[in-house]
Parts: structure tokens; C-alpha cells; sequence
């Protein structure tokens, strides 16, 4: 244990283990003293089982968000209108799900559809980028006076244990997030894309020896003195951050982080580009215990070229995702794992200018998968031409009462802001859609 | 009818606040508006029953000081040299010579650009600064009057590679809504976007004062134009009636349903994919005004001057066109339906064309321009509507521009806004002194609407010199700042931290491109980056979030929290190596650097316990170099280094 740390009190019964102590116990006890699927789940939240065997401790559910920027064409991809040649010319592929069809940009996820929860009739009134993009991430309108956090923030607030050492929420790819009204703990940890430097992580873990020691005495000193001056609350909060600091440098990021431990063969199937690794690396964190990751996929914005853009994406997103779904039943975490992929809204079924498509945001899809979904279903229905809801409108605030019920969370909890406002952590509007709860 | 006139009047009543500005009464001497502010807050206060914090000590005021107005912790030098000054008006030079100084400009200019570039991303961000910011330097280093600034952002045109004002425009090109709205927001300090697809439950404007107030953005249109500058594209930002852009996107659908030929024609220059006209963008979600009758208004011209302007086409031929196979619908098809139809229209149509009608009558819908004090609009010959809104936003008497322009230059001086939120006037719920906005608000104007002079008697208070509140529990401090008897503590954006680093070690500003200073910051483009760090961004006056974890290990464990060459050949690294001198008079120099103040008695004799175990005599060089390194660590990863106190 880091001599900075204070010891964790969270779980009098478990004690807390240092990779070392955890591998001394492995050699000692030998294979035997295994009883979980992973080494990494092991390594995540290990317990002391009554028999004295280790045993990977139960654990809260997990948030996987594959986020679709700019808004994918949702009749391109999991709401084909095959009977309508003008809507689209691209064919369409059965999936298992018997009536289900997918376009013939998604193979490998028509496949997989029979785990998959399908929302075909999501609805909103945001159409430019920024606004949907936040409504779709924090399940409220967007309001210039709130920061309100996004699902991923919300989860890892409300399910992360106290004292990890890896972050809570870690987001990978897109644009570095901003911050939010629950506080840094839960604010995502930006990772650039899987493989890259995470800059100023020393290898080493934190700075250990006397040298050290002197520079925090020091530090404290200065603390100390500027806390008598009245700022106690700011040191109070800096010291919570360089907890949380010391205990990531502590932390296994960096080995959880090197996607060279997978075989070789998974990592093909996950696919050698930005995202599939991106999304592999999701799993690798969700199993060492981060609570809620989320991969972004840019470039679905298709105001021009719509089909060869969105091809290229989806020989990206079907590989990445039916690869995560099968991994995560194999491993025995799909049931603990809430998988959620989509966009900030759809595109226009009618073509514009022959090859591209607006923004679309009266009906649009979500996909689900695991987290205690209801596995081969679909939710709602477009009329032939995809331009209306004929069945079952979700509003995005119901979307997120179902995640919350989902996540286990509870959506009413109030919390202050900063700018004293008291708000519920998901919109009170909303209604969770029963027909995909297990 | 008169029903109808009746509510809206009423409702555009509602939303005017309720008294309107008196004759302005001048206070010449920044002093005295000082004494005269000062004396409200303390009798506000008095009246609260709360005892003002005490005064700070010149230091802390130089270190708080330069940080609002430049941006950036002063050196060690500039405290050591105020500190020794005797000179009783010392304070108020310092405050003149700091609205003077170019860090000023930069700092102010990177605020409003972070302001006006809000609802971009972050790469487009990072280009709407870059056409932003030099030119709102300018204006802010000749001291431009926010009236003049404000118009010239809100009416500017332009068609060559360095957009100016312009850049405001061009940045939400594709989304007129988020334009009105932020424009409501900044300049008027008003939320309508609520009212954009319904009326605001809480009545502050009605869906069709939204429509006719983003009425006033429809005439823009932006352009691509082809060529090569250094900033990339180059853009003609312009204003075009909507009957003219009208008919020539139909006469091109038509020509192109024809002739299926590729890029527009006709319309002066080749738009790019996605720069459509912006009135057709995404985000109509006008839906009905509420006059009822569909086209009613789009049959009447509005007194446009061109008057080789065409008629609107009708309903009938509308539909005539619309029938045509896919092209003739292209342009109708980019605007979002996003807004429930109105009940009465669909009866009036006929069935099958109710989607593309009702778009195109949601730009009928933003053809009527109305104010949003329920004043009506004359438009004059010659005058695009863009300038008639912005000729009425800065008018001594509008509502609304100088309490928000007001309330947000006391918020970035005094940390908390005299109504708050900030960012909206109407709202209910948090209002201190009144009177004194009111007030404020006509001096702003009395004084041709000149943020230095506002400022420059904002600084001199008392107010802005009290320290923080003393209450011990956190109920009592909000409260203590709430009436101003405090002031708060804030975190140091992310800009002023990456200043300030750079001050302190002078290496971290340096990247290979050292000479080509790009002109959109006051650093250059390497340290922009560096920015990703620190995830604080600028606002006006808004207390914040903790420092991310980034910021965090950047400071415990990059480069920049060790001394670098030239710090290790600063004045106050020669003073720690003196070990002759006693260790308060060694430490001084370091912490005046640093923290811009002198070290405490309680702290010198922490570092005394801290090096004592290197035995007694003078210990050896390199012990010392040690010792330095670890002092300059702790200082930066101190939480006072970024906290604006």
C-alpha cells in the first residue's frame, strides 16, 4: 500500500491486495486456489471465498456506450425498408430473429441478433450536432445553465466502489470530455485511442522513497497554510484528487492497457483498427473493474457520399460489436455488462443530392445487449418508407429510465449543482420501456 | 382575433422586466461609482445581518488582480516591486496600467471567443478561435465600447480569409437556431431556446417571438468559396432576403430535376456539401407561428427594397414543384421535421405533401421578424436584417443588453454574478441588489457601453478586495459570498494556468515553432494543446469543477513541476543558494514567484523541519539544488498554485 493512502474501509471483510501479496497467495496455493474465469477479474475485486480459495467478489453492473458521432443513417444499418427501392438501394440480410432484417453493411451482427435488443422507433426533437449529441448522452435537454453528466458519469458515480484505483468512467477516442456537476471522481478519463501513450503515468507506479516523501511534506506545508487562510474546502478537494491520482499510477492502467496479452486471433476478430481495438480494450477494462467505458466511432455525419462512408464505418462497428457481445457471454459478463450502441439521431430517408442524408431525428435506433436485457427483441416499428413511428415511440428521457432500472440505479436521486439547482440524476419524464427488461 | 392580439401582447409583457431603464445619471470618477457600489453592498449587507470579510493584503490583491485582467499570477518581481511602493494610489495605477497592458486583450478576447465559439466542438472550436481572436484582441487592446463590438459580431459581413466578426456567423452557418439562441444568451442574457418548439411553460416567450427573433438570422448565407487561404476555405459570409435564396434553390432543384447536373449554379460560387443556406438547416423547429392560416405570411413581401425581388411562390405552385421526382423535394428534405404539426394545418393540406409543406412554411415562418420587447421591426432600405437586431440589442433602451453586459462584467470581476445564473436574467431565483444592477446597467450605457470604465470602477471597491469568508460551515460561506460580504475562491481556467506555468518556467512556451506565433492565442499552438490537461474552460464569472485527474498527473509527474534552466538562473534560485541568509529571506524570492506572496512563519518552519536532516554546517551544492527542486515541486502541486484567490 502506497504510505500516502489511507487504508480502505469500504469492505471490512475483504481486504485490499497488493499485486504482490495476490501472487505470493497464487504460487503458494497453486491452480487450486483459483476459482474465478480471470485473471483480471481476480485481480479486480478478489475475496476470500469460505473455503479459502479466492474467489472474485460479486460486482455491480457495467456500462459499455459505443457511441455513433454524427448520426448513422439507420436505414442503412438496422432498420432497412427493403419494399421501398428510393429509400435505399442497398439489399438486406435475414438476421436470426425471424421477420428481422439488417442491411448487408452488418453481417456479422445479424448474426449475433438474437442477443441483441433492438429500438427502431427512438424519437427526439434535437437535430443539430451539439444538442443531440448531449440529450443522447445525459438524457436531458440541453439547458446552458447545467452541466449535466452523461450516463457514463452517472453510472460510475452511482456504482464505482470508493477507493479504485482505476477510474470509474474512461472514455476512448473522440474528443476530450468536459466536466460536470458530479464532480471529478466521476468525470471521464480520457484515453486518445487504444495503443496510445497515456502521457505522465510513470511506469513505475507512484514516486516511492524519501525524495518523494520530502516533496509531499512540503506540499502539505503549503496546504496547511493556505487552508488557515480560508482555503480549507479547496485543499480538501485538491487532496481527493491527488488520491485518486496516486492510486491511478498505483493502478494496473497501464498493463490493462496493453492489448498484445489477447490472442492474436481475438484481436483480429475485434478488428486491427482504432475502434475494434478500442472496443477490445473496453472489455479489458470492464473486467479489471472500471465501471462504465465508452469508444467513440466518428464520421457518420453523411450529408454527402452517405453509402461508401457508411459502409467503411459499419466493416468497423459490425466486426467490433458482435465480437464484444460473443466475448462478453463467453467470459460469463454479458448478464453484468449493459451494452448500448447508437447515435445523436438518424438521417433522412429521402436522398439529397443523390448520394447523401440529412439529419433525422423523428425516428432513429438504439441497439442494447446484456445488463439484464431482454435478448432478441425489438422495439417499435416505421412505416414503409422509415419517415414515421407506426409502433411504440421511445422518448430518449424513457430510454434513459431504462438504463438506470437496467444499471440499478436510482434515477431520482437528487443531487445540488453548482449553481444551486437541485436536479435528479435522470430526466423524471421519463418511462422505462418494459418490453426489454428481462 | 383580438383574443389572440390580446395574449401575445400579454405574454410579451410578461417577459419584460419590470421596470424599464431610467435617464441615465453619470458618475464620471471611477472612484466615486466605487465608493457609491461599495456603499450598496454594505448596506445590503447590513440589511442581510452578515459581517464583511476583511480586506486582503496588497499581495494577495496584485496576485487577483492580474490574474481577472490578465490572466496571468504576476511575477515575483511585480509583487516584490508593489509590495515596496509608497504610493497611496498605488492600487489604482496598477488597475489602470493592467486594462492597458496587451495581456489584457488577449485575455478578454480568449473569454469572448470561448463565449461566442460555445456550441462548437473542439475541432471546430479550435478554428473558430483562429478567426476569432485576433481580431477581438484588436478590439479589446483600443478599447472598443461592447455596444460597437457586439454589433459588428452580430451584423458582420465578409469575403475574404480573415472573417473577423464575421467568424460569429459563419461558425453556426448550418444552424441558425443555435445561433439565435446563443445570440439571446451572450448578448441579452436570455434562454429562449425552451420556446423553440413550444411556448416556455414558464411564459417567458412565446414560440412565435422565438421564430420572429430568429427571423432576424434568416437573410445569412454562407458560401465556399473556392481558392486556398492559410486558414483553409475561404467563405463569403453575406445576407440574401429569403424570397431571393427562395427561388433561386428552386430555380436550381429545378434545372438540376432537368438537367441532373452536379454543384449548384446561379448562386454566385459553389457551395461546399453542408453550406447550404442556413435558414434550411437543421433545427426548424419553428413549426406554426401562431397565426394559423398557413402561408399568410409568406404571401406578403416585407418591404423588401429589391425590388426586382420575386414574389413568394403560392401554396399551389409550392406543391406543384414538390410533386417533382426527388430533387424538387432535395432542399425541403434538409430541414428537420422535428416540431409537432399543428393540428389546423394538417387539415388544410391535402394529404401526401403535409411533411415537405410544412417545411417549407417553417421558412415562411421565419420570414415575420418581430422584437422580443414586443417592439416592431421597420426595416429601412438598405438594412439587413442582421444589423436592424443588432442596432436594437445595443440601444440604450433595450431590456436586456446592459444589465446582462453588466451582470457579466461584475460576475468575472467578483466571481459570482449579481443575478445568477448568468446566463439568464428571467430567472426567478437569484437576486441580490437589485437596484444596484439597475443602476449599473445605466451607467454601462451612460458610459457608451465601455467595459473599461465599468471595470475599472468594479476594481477599486471594497468589495473586490475582501478575502474569503471565515464562516466555518459551507451554508454560511454561499451565504457570505451570495451578498458579496466574501469573495470566493476559484479555480485558475485553464488558460490563466498554462499562463501562469509558462511565467513561472518560460521553457513550457516554447515549442519548435517558437517564431511562428499563431495569432488566435497569446501562446502558441504547442501549448494549445497542452490545454487538454487543464479541463477548466473560461466563463464569465462561473465557479467551477475540480481540476480533472490529467491536471493532476500532468503536475505531479511531467517536466513542468521541475525547475528548468532558466529557473534554476532566477533571481530567487541565486537567493535560495545563499545559505548565509536566514531561510524566510532564502524562501522569498521562490514563493513570491510562485504564489506571489511571502512565505508564513508556519511554513518557513515546516521547511526548516523538512531540511533538517542534513545535519548541521552548509550543506553540500548539490544537497541544495535537491532541496530547490522539491520547494518548486511543492509549490506547483500546491492547491493554492491554481486557485484564484
Amino acid at each position: 500500500m502506497h504510505p500516502l493512502l489511507p487504508a480502505s474501509s469500504r469492505h471490512p471483510a475483504l481486504r485490499c491486495f497488493t499485486r504482490r501479496e495476490l501472487l505470493l497467495r497464487l504460487a503458494r496455493g497453486g491452480a487450486g486456489a483459483l476459482a474465478a474465469p480471470s485473471l483480471l477479474q481476480l485481480l479486480a475485486a478478489p475475496a476470500l471465498a469460505a473455503d479459502g480459495r479466492l474467489v472474485a467478489a460479486p460486482r455491480r453492473k457495467r456500462l459499455v456506450l459505443l457511441w455513433l458521432e454524427g448520426g448513422p443513417s439507420q436505414m442503412d444499418t438496422f432498420d432497412p425498408k427493403p419494399a421501398v427501392k428510393q429509400v435505399s438501394p442497398l439489399r438486406t440480410i435475414k438476421t436470426e430473429l425471424p421477420g428481422v432484417e439488417f442491411s448487408e453493411y452488418l453481417p456479422q451482427l445479424a448474426r449475433v441478433a438474437p442477443r441483441l435488443s433492438l429500438i427502431r422507433s427512438l424519437t427526439s426533437r434535437e437535430g443539430t450536432h451539439s444538442r443531440a449529441r448531449e440529450l443522447l448522452h445525459n438524457g436531458f435537454i440541453p439547458n446552458p445553465s447545467v452541466r449535466y453528466p452523461s450516463i457514463g458519469s452517472i453510472a460510475a458515480h452511482e456504482l464505482a466502489e470508493q477507493d479504485g484505483a482505476l477510474p470509474a468512467f474512461i472514455q476512448i477516442g473522440g474528443v476530450a470530455p468536459a466536466t460536470n456537476e458530479l464532480g471529478a471522481a466521476s468525470e471521464a478519463f480520457w484515453i486518445e485511442t487504444a495503443g496510445a501513450k497515456v502521457e505522465n503515468l510513470p511506469p513505475g507506479g507512484a514516486p516511492r522513497g524519501p525524495k518523494a516523501a520530502r516533496r509531499e511534506t512540503l506540499r502539505s506545508a503549503i496546504d496547511a497554510a493556505f487552508a488557515a487562510a480560508g482555503g480549507g474546502e479547496v485543499v480538501a478537494r485538491n487532496d481527493a484528487q491527488r488520491q485518486r491520482a496516486l492510486r491511478l499510477m498505483d493502478s494496473r492502467l497501464l498493463e490493462v492497457l496493453q492489448l498484445d496479452q489477447e490472442q492474436e486471433a481475438l484481436r483480429d476478430r475485434y478488428g486491427r483498427n482504432p475502434f475494434g481495438e478500442g472496443v477490445l480494450l473496453a472489455r479489458r477494462l470492464i473486467e479489471a473493474g472500471v465501471t462504465a467505458v465508452e469508444v467513440q466511432l466518428p464520421g457518420w455525419d453523411t450529408h454527402s457520399d452517405n453509402f461508401n462512408r457508411t459502409g467503411q464505418l459499419c466493416r468497423q462497428l459490425d466486426p467490433a460489436l458482435a465480437t464484444l457481445v460473443d466475448d462478453l457471454a463467453q467470459r460469463g459478463l454479458l448478464a453484468e455488462t449493459l451494452v448500448v450502441c447508437m447515435g445523436e439521431f438518424g438521417r433522412t430517408p429521402k436522398l439529397v443530392g443523390g448520394d447523401g442524408r440529412h439529419h433525422w431525428a423523428t425516428n432513429f435506433c438504439a441497439v442494447l445487449a446484456g445488463g439484464g436485457t431482454k435478448p432478441a427483441t425489438v422495439i417499435g416499428a416505421t412505416d414503409e418508407r422509415g419517415e414515421s413511428i407506426v409502433d411504440r415511440p421511445v422518448k430518449v428521457a424513457d430510454l434513459f429510465a431504462t438504463f438506470a432500472t437496467l444499471l440499478g440505479i436510482d434515477g431520482k436521486r437528487e443531487y445540488t449543482t453548482t449553481t444551486d439547482r437541485t436536479i435528479t440524476l435522470i430526466d423524471p419524464d421519463g418511462k422505462p420501456v418494459r418490453e426489454l427488461l428481462a | 382575433m383580438v383574443g389572440w392580439i390580446v395574449a401575445t401582447g400579454w405574454t410579451c409583457l410578461a417577459a419584460l422586466p419590470q421596470s424599464p431603464p431610467a435617464a441615465p445619471t453619470r458618475i464620471d470618477d471611477p472612484a466615486a461609482l466605487a465608493e457609491w457600489i461599495d456603499q450598496q453592498v454594505e448596506a445590503g449587507l447590513a440589511a442581510a445581518g452578515l459581517t464583511p470579510a476583511p480586506l486582503i493584503d496588497d499581495a494577495l490583491w496584485l496576485r487577483r488582480l492580474s490574474i481577472d485582467v490578465r490572466g496571468v499570477a504576476p511575477s515575483g518581481a511585480e509583487v516584490a516591486a508593489f509590495l515596496a511602493d509608497r504610493d497611496p494610489m498605488k492600487r489604482a495605477a496598477r488597475i489602470d496600467a493592467f486594462l492597458e497592458s496587451p495581456e489584457f486583450a488577449a485575455h478578454q478576447a480568449s473569454l469572448w471567443a470561448n463565449l461566442l465559439a460555445e456550441g462548437t466542438t473542439a475541432k471546430e472550436g479550435e478554428q473558430a478561435r483562429m478567426w476569432l481572436e485576433p481580431w477581438l484582441r484588436q478590439q479589446f487592446a483600443t478599447h472598443a465600447a461592447l455596444g460597437p463590438l457586439t454589433r459588428e459580431v452580430i451584423a458582420a459581413a465578409s469575403d475574404d480569409n480573415e472573417p473577423g466578426p464575421a467568424a460569429y456567423a459563419l461558425i453556426y452557418r448550418d444552424t441558425i437556431d443555435t445561433l439565435s439562441g446563443l445570440t439571446a444568451r451572450h448578448f441579452l442574457g436570455l434562454q429562449i431556446q425552451c420556446s423553440q418548439c413550444h411556448d416556455d411553460p414558464y411564459e417567458r416567450f412565446t414560440q412565435q417571438q422565438y421564430n420572429r427573433f430568429t427571423a432576424f438570422f434568416s437573410d445569412l448565407t454562407v458560401d465556399s468559396l473556392r481558392g486556398q487561404s492559410k486558414m483553409g476555405r475561404q467563405f463569403r459570409v453575406r445576407d440574401l432576403p429569403p424570397e431571393k435564396r427562395l427561388h433561386e434553390e428552386l430555380r436550381r432543384l429545378t434545372a438540376q430535376a432537368g438537367a441532373k447536373a452536379g454543384d449548384g449554379d446561379g448562386d454566385g460560387g459553389a457551395p461546399a456539401a453542408g453550406a447550404m443556406p442556413a435558414a434550411m438547416h437543421g433545427g426548424m423547429n419553428g413549426g406554426m407561428n401562431g397565426d394559423g392560416a398557413p402561408g399568410s405570411d409568406g404571401g406578403k413581401s416585407e418591404g423588401d427594397a429589391d425590388s426586382a425581388a420575386p414574389a413568394i411562390p403560392t401554396v399551389d405552385e409550392l406543391m406543384k414543384l414538390l410533386a417533382a421526382p426527388d430533387h424538387g423535394m432535395a432542399w425541403c428534405a434538409e430541414n428537420l421535421q422535428l416540431a409537432p404539426i399543428a393540428e389546423g394545418l394538417m387539415a388544410a393540406v391535402p394529404a401526401g405533401a403535409t411533411d415537405e409543406l410544412q417545411r417549407c412554411i417553417d421558412v415562411a415562418a421565419w420570414r415575420v421578424t418581430g422584437h422580443l420587447d414586443g417592439r416592431p421591426h421597420q426595416p429601412k432600405p438598405g438594412e439587413t436584417r442582421r444589423a436592424a437586431l443588432a442596432d436594437w440589442m445595443v440601444a440604450p433602451d433595450n431590456p436586456w443588453f446592459g444589465r446582462n453586459m453588466a451582470n457579466r462584467i461584475w460576475a468575472h470581476v467578483m466571481g459570482r454574478g449579481l443575478h445568477e445564473p448568468v446566463d439568464d436574467l428571467m430567472a426567478k431565483d437569484d437576486r441580490v441588489l437589485p437596484a444596484l444592477l439597475e443602476q449599473l446597467a445605466r451607467e454601462f450605457h451612460a458610459g457608451g457601453t465601455s467595459f473599461r470604465r465599468l471595470a475599472a470602477a468594479l476594481l477599486r471597491t471594497r468589495t473586490y478586495a475582501r478575502g474569503p469568508s471565515p464562516a466555518a460551515v459551507p451554508k454560511a460561506r454561499r451565504a457570505d459570498e451570495r451578498h458579496f460580504g466574501a469573495h470566493p475562491l476559484r479555480p485558475l481556467s485553464a488558460e490563466q494556468m498554462l499562463a501562469t506555468l509558462v511565467q513561472l518556467r518560460p521553457e513550457l512556451g516554447r515549442g519548435e515553432e517558437n517564431e511562428r506565433r499563431v495569432a488566435y492565442s497569446a501562446l502558441d499552438r504547442r501549448t494549445f494543446e497542452m490545454k487538454r490537461f487543464f479541463g477548466q474552460v473560461e466563463g464569465a464569472g462561473r465557479g467551477g469543477a475540480d481540476a480533472s485527474i490529467l491536471q493532476a498527473l500532468y503536475l505531479m509527474n511531467n517536466v513542468a513541476a521541475r525547475p528548468s534552466k532558466s529557473v534554476r538562473a532566477s533571481p530567487a534560485a541565486e537567493q535560495f543558494r545563499d545559505v548565509a541568509r536566514p531561510l524566510d529571506e532564502r524562501l522569498a524570492g521562490l514563493w513570491l514567484d510562485a504564489l506571489s506572496r511571502l512565505p508564513t512563519a508556519a511554513e518557513v518552519a515546516a521547511v526548516t523541519a523538512a531540511f533538517s536532516d542534513t545535519g548541521a554546517g552548509a550543506p553540500a551544492r548539490n544537497v541544495v539544488e535537491e532541496q530547490f527542486d522539491a520547494l518548486f515541486w511543492a509549490l506547483v502541486n500546491s492547491a493554492e498554485f491554481h486557485t484564484n484567490r
